[in-house]
């Protein structure tokens, strides 16, 4: 198994991006001072997340502790395969996103501080993978909240700015209820690491229950899931550009990784459990409970994808489309993570298609939302309407976005492909396990969104870059040297990626589902030895590129496009009726307290009076004002100075003449 | 004459100092600013030090006593060191020297500077009573004291408004000192004793159990006033009239928590653990104080002052403090002693970033306050880091203590308080967040400043403050051992 060694280098990849947060506090308004210490901060982090891998392809686990340290515990940094996954990919974006906002920040305000948070930022979302216990996650996860705060109402504008309240208080709320959950987990199972807790076994109850959903509702804000996504396709457009690709690309990450950690590790009985021969009936009973959660989670993950889909076919404004598409891609992630826990110990199909569309999504969206940033930066427009024939202006822009595009349409030899196959095996699987006919549905919906992720990508690339200019389009400026390094490298890697699916799986995906309590057979056969190029796969991403281009030409023709979005569906209309929901609900929580309030106001009153009554009538001195009312002793002045200094001495003689012998030895 | 010997008088010291100091900074004259600034500088300076001091040695050589005169068997004036008067008489004689200090920049430009150090020193020596008072009779006598040595501060202005609100001030702590009398003559007649002891000195069969309830909740709404339980707390609202480094030190730090601490001693040290769980009132108790702590944070997000709404979220916090205690159990109590120190902080931060703003722009209310943070970066994000730590979010020391009350509320088996307290933190990120938002992300009429952005003598205590909030906040080792020791120590089930 795994042996844990002590190792700085977790700590190191926190402590660089914190370390140069400082220095450029310093100096915030020197461009050159700012960008060499973001540069070096992302690398520095990007290097020590590197010098893990050769520890844990040793088998070991790096482990840091420092007792007492912001928990009464010890902050914990312990990498397995699944945090060091996430903190390598969150690390190399952060460094591609920080080359393209050195270019694309010089149309912003408030340069320093972007950069400033940019760091701090970075300090939390690439600590929350590399954190061992509950408490430290919490601590990077709410830096990661707040920080990142500062970075959506960048340019403050009005829409900035309640974009940015429902983003903050949402963030808030979240982490609250991620405080109850891992307050409720320590205080029943006495322990806060991350890993099968065993008393889940030997003693689940409503407690841990009522700590697991608190738990998904507080990562699922920050991942997006259905009910609670609407604070996302506010937020993540109206951010600079570098930072949409890193709040869409890698913060969403965080809650999906949050998701994954508890429903598929936490809540899991431990290795050690299971190689008893009979299972007991605790244990079975858990995997019983997980199972039915599992199925939750799973509905939940469709829902989100189908939702998302349809909110970015009638988006036409880039950012909100790709905003849309990450809601729609979390989807999948989510689902993924439901199936895992569903199917329990045969569940590594699901968690490995996560695991792998993490990866995949998080450099396909954050490089979707850095083209989108290029061309507000050479357009200065972002409503794909006045756009068109950028294939022309921005040539360079256009073949990555076409590339990151098939991606994550999940087209053969590009990198969606391969863990969007995986999740759909997975889902398949979900559905042969039991037979049940809301599976089956379920793995309906799950190919029209396929084919609704086709649609609305084709719109995208039509209007932006294929079809004629339309008039009044802007001027195009050219494509920078900087964007395009960064763009280029991201899509290299995509490419990579995707020519060689297998040797990812092998090298990163499958050493994951070790640290999971899995079949170890079934990752043997099923997982490391998967082929993707099997008819049936293929046979449903054509359905899918079918049914999409369908849908487009469909769309296209009847101008479905072109329809202004009802406005009752509209995305800040649903905010609103959110607004009106919590304003609502907030009336009537807190009805009883006001009331409470109002008697609270009566009594003291009534108490004040009486007792002031009640003074002045002791008080009475017939022909004279009370004392009581005449005290005022706000013209006080000190012309009475020789009384306090006759008073001081009294004081001084009362204390020699009570202390003197024994103090001064007299 | 030897060191032993000064280190046992060192607790009268801390009574005496300040009020020599205070009657030797009356002999100055009103507009002699250079020589009363340093003069109080150094007075309290000494003190902090002398405080420090008898930790040091509290925590080297343990506790010891006092006596100084006897009026009647059992009725002493007494002094003694102990776990809990190191808490609170050195947090109270820390955060003064940062007041003293931010008074220097704060006072500058208002009136009477003299009277207003003069008693803000006394009242110092008067905390310093209360903290080390090592019986009832001997904190009482102290207790009654600051409130009359606080009044001079409260009506400072001398504006009607002022005056009505010292009025107030008086009626309502005359009644709670009322109430404490009651409740000291009450047990002085059951058990003949008023001494503090660990384990408590009340034995329940002395007297029916209706009679020691009545008692109780005497001390504890008497104690209440101060510590601002409602419906006991409209003067702390109406007292905000007060000059600002008042508003701050002794009405978010030393009266109100010479209040809680009275609260603390009359449950642990003079009832015990024992008589405590005999009553059977702390689901009582912590009812009424999570109603406090619900109703004082709903009508804080009404206020437009920010002072006042600083009132009431004081109000609100205070709560946990209490609610800690009344849990009964080792945990939850270390959390309610740990908030004494993370909420001083925190609060003492808060309402010095009030004062500077009302010195710097004139602006009291939240309102005018948008676009604020672009005049005042440093002391806003002061501001922030303090807000961020009251909501009780990580690395900020608030965290700390509500993760131990809520261990400790699911240790008592009471789940409704956790949902008080994480729906009391909600709330606090509700009312405190949209001040930073707005100051920091609003369009305002604030420019830049040209050169440094506050008085040092006002933004020096801020910072330094808030980074001791942040190193409080990080840095455990120094806090939770210690107050886990202590709340053993109340329990009477080990410590030292």
């Amino acid at each position: 198994m795994h042996q844990e060694v002590v190792s700085y280098l977790p700590i190191i990849a926190v402590a660089i991006p914190l370390f140069s947060f400082v220095m450029i506090a310093f100096a915030q308004n020197l461009p050159w001072w700012r960008n060499s210490w973001s540069v070096i901060g992302c690398a520095g982090s990007l290097v020590a997340v590197v010098m893990i891998y050769p520890l844990l392809s040793a088998g070991q686990i790096p482990v840091f502790e420092l007792p007492m340290i912001v928990t009464p515990y010890s902050l914990t940094f312990r990498v397995d395969w699944l945090g060091f996954l996430i903190a390598l990919i969150t690390s190399f974006i952060w460094l591609m996103a920080t080359i393209f906002a050195i270019e694309y920040m010089n149309h912003e305000q408030n340069r320093g501080r972007f950069f400033l948070f940019f760091m701090l930022t970075l300090v939390g979302t690439v600590g929350v993978p590399l954190t061992g216990d509950l408490l430290s996650l919490l601590l990077f996860f709410e830096l990661m909240s707040l920080s990142s705060y500062i970075l959506v109402v960048h340019n403050q504008s009005k829409e900035a700015y309640s974009a940015g309240n429902l983003y903050l208080y949402l963030g808030v709320f979240g982490g609250m209820c991620l405080l109850t959950g891992i307050g409720l987990i320590y205080f029943n199972c006495g322990s806060l690491a991350i890993a099968p807790q065993e008393c889940m076994v030997t003693g689940f109850n409503n407690y841990l229950l009522i700590a697991g959903i608190l738990m998904i509702i507080g990562f699922g804000i920050k991942a997006g899931i259905a009910p609670l996504h609407i604070w996302l396709p506010r937020a993540h457009p109206v951010a600079p550009a570098p930072a949409s690709a890193l709040l869409s690309g890698l913060m969403i990450k965080s809650g999906a990784y949050g998701i994954i950690r508890t429903i598929n590790m936490i809540y899991t009985p431990g290795q050690d459990v299971l190689s008893v021969e009979n299972l007991s009936a605790e244990v079975s009973s858990l995997w019983h409970t997980l199972s039915g959660g599992g199925y939750v989670i799973i509905w939940i993950g469709i829902i989100t994808m189908f939702l998302g889909a349809c909110l970015a076919i009638l988006q036409s404004n880039i950012k909100k489309l790709l905003a849309c598409s990450s809601i729609s891609q979390i989807g999948y992630i989510v689902m993924g993570a439901g199936v895992g826990a569903y199917l329990g110990y045969e569940g590594a199909m699901g968690i490995a298609g996560s695991a792998y569309h993490i990866l995949n999504h998080a450099f396909f969206k954050s490089t979707l939302f850095l083209a989108a940033g290029a061309v507000v930066y050479l357009t200065g427009e972002l409503d794909m309407f006045k756009l068109g024939n950028l294939k022309k202006k921005m040539p360079f822009t256009a073949v990555v976005v076409l590339i990151a595009s098939l991606g994550i349409v999940g087209m053969p030899l590009f990198n969606g492909f391969a863990s969007k196959t995986m999740l759909h095996h997975a889902i398949v699987e979900a559905y042969e396990h039991h037979g049940l006919y809301s599976i089956y549905i379920a793995e309906k919906i799950f190919t029209i969104t396929g084919a609704g992720t086709v649609c609305y990508f084709l719109k995208f690339l039509y209007y932006t870059f294929w079809r004629k200019a339309p008039a009044g389009m802007p001027e195009v400026k050219k494509e920078p040297l900087l964007m395009k390094a960064s763009l280029g490298v991201l899509a290299a890697v995509m490419l990579f990626i995707g020519f060689s699916p297998n040797l990812v799986m092998t090298k990163l995906i499958a050493p994951v589902l070790n640290t999971f309590v899995l079949d170890a057979h079934f990752i043997e056969h099923h997982i490391l030895h998967i082929n993707f190029w099997t008819w049936n796969d293929l046979s449903a991403v054509a359905l899918a590129l079918a049914l999409g281009a369908i849908f487009f030409y469909l769309a296209q023709r009847t101008n479905v496009y072109r329809l202004e979005v009802p406005s009752w569906l509209g995305l800040e209309t649903i905010g609103n009726y959110f607004g009106k929901l919590a304003v609502i609900l907030w009336l009537i929580i807190s009805m009883p307290f006001t009331v409470l309030q109002n008697i609270i106001n009566r009594l003291t009153e009534r108490l004040y009076k009486l007792s002031f009554v009640l003074l002045q009538s002791v008080d009475y001195r017939p022909g004279q004002k009370s004392i009581f009312r005449s005290i005022n002793i706000s013209n006080i002045d000190f012309d009475m100075l020789l009384v306090l200094v006759a008073l001081s001495l009294i004081l001084i003689i009362v204390f020699y003449l009570r202390f003197g012998t024994k103090v001064f030895g007299l | 004459m030897n060191y032993d010997d000064l280190i046992k008088y060192l607790p009268l010291f801390m009574i005496v100092f300040p009020i020599v100091g205070a009657l030797i900074t009356g002999t100055t004259k009103e507009n002699n600013d250079r020589l009363r600034n340093p003069l109080a500088f150094i007075i309290s300076l000494i003190s902090a030090a002398a405080m420090v001091l008898i930790i040091f040695n509290y925590y080297h050589f343990g506790g010891w006593e006092l006596p100084l005169h006897q009026i009647a068997p059992g009725l002493e004036i007494k002094l003694r060191v102990d776990p809990l008067a190191a808490i609170f008489g050195g947090t109270a004689a820390i955060l003064w020297f940062f007041s003293v200090t931010y008074s220097i920049g704060y006072m500058a430009h208002e009136h009477n500077r003299r009277r207003y150090y003069v008693f803000y020193l006394l009242s110092l020596g008067m905390t310093m009573g209360i903290a080390l008072a090592a019986n009832l009779l001997t904190l009482y006598l102290f207790y009654e004291f600051l409130t009359i040595f606080t009044y001079p501060l409260v009506v400072h202005e001398g504006d009607d408004e002022a005056k009505k609100s010292g009025v107030k001030y008086l009626v309502y702590s005359f009644i709670g000192a009322g109430l404490i009398l009651i409740g000291l003559i009450i047990t002085y007649g059951q058990m003949g004793t008023l001494e503090f002891a660990r384990g408590g000195i009340v034995d329940l069969s002395t007297g029916s159990l209706t009679m020691w309830r009545f008692t109780f909740l005497c001390f504890l709404f008497g104690f209440g006033v101060k510590a601002a339980v409602m419906p006991l707390h409209a003067w702390l609202p109406a007292a905000m009239v007060a000059p600002t480094p008042v508003s701050a030190l002794l009405h978010a730090v030393a009266v109100v928590k010479s209040g809680v601490f009275g609260t603390l001693r009359a449950m642990y040290s003079v009832f015990g653990i024992t008589a405590l769980l005999g009553l059977q009132m702390g689901y009582f108790v912590a009812g009424f104080i999570s109603l406090t702590i619900l109703v004082a944070s709903i009508i804080a997000m009404q206020q437009d002052e920010l002072k006042k709404r600083l009132a009431y979220s004081t109000i609100s916090q205070l709560g946990y403090i209490t609610l800690g205690a009344a849990l009964f159990n080792v945990i939850g109590l270390t959390g309610g002693l740990l908030h004494i120190i993370n909420h001083a902080l925190l609060k003492i931060t808060l309402f010095f970033c009030a004062g500077a703003i009302i010195t710097v722009t004139g602006k009291k209310k939240i309102s005018e306050l948008n676009g604020v943070g672009k005049r005042m970066p440093l002391t806003m994000l002061a501001f922030a880091i303090a807000s961020i730590g009251m909501i009780g979010i990580p690395p900020v020391n608030g965290f700390i203590s509500k993760w131990y009350l809520i261990q400790g509320s699911l240790e008592g088996e009471a789940w409704i308080f956790v949902a008080v307290l994480i729906g009391s933190a909600l709330l606090n990120a509700a009312y405190f967040l949209p001040i930073v938002t707005a100051a920091f992300f609003k369009k305002g009429n604030f420019l830049s400043p040209g050169g440094i952005e506050a008085p040092p003598a006002m933004l020096i205590p801020i910072l330094v403050l808030v980074a001791g909030c942040l190193l409080v906040g990080s840095n455990l080792q120094w806090t939770v051992p210690y107050f886990e020791n202590i709340a053993d120590y109340l329990f009477f089930t080990g410590g030292n």
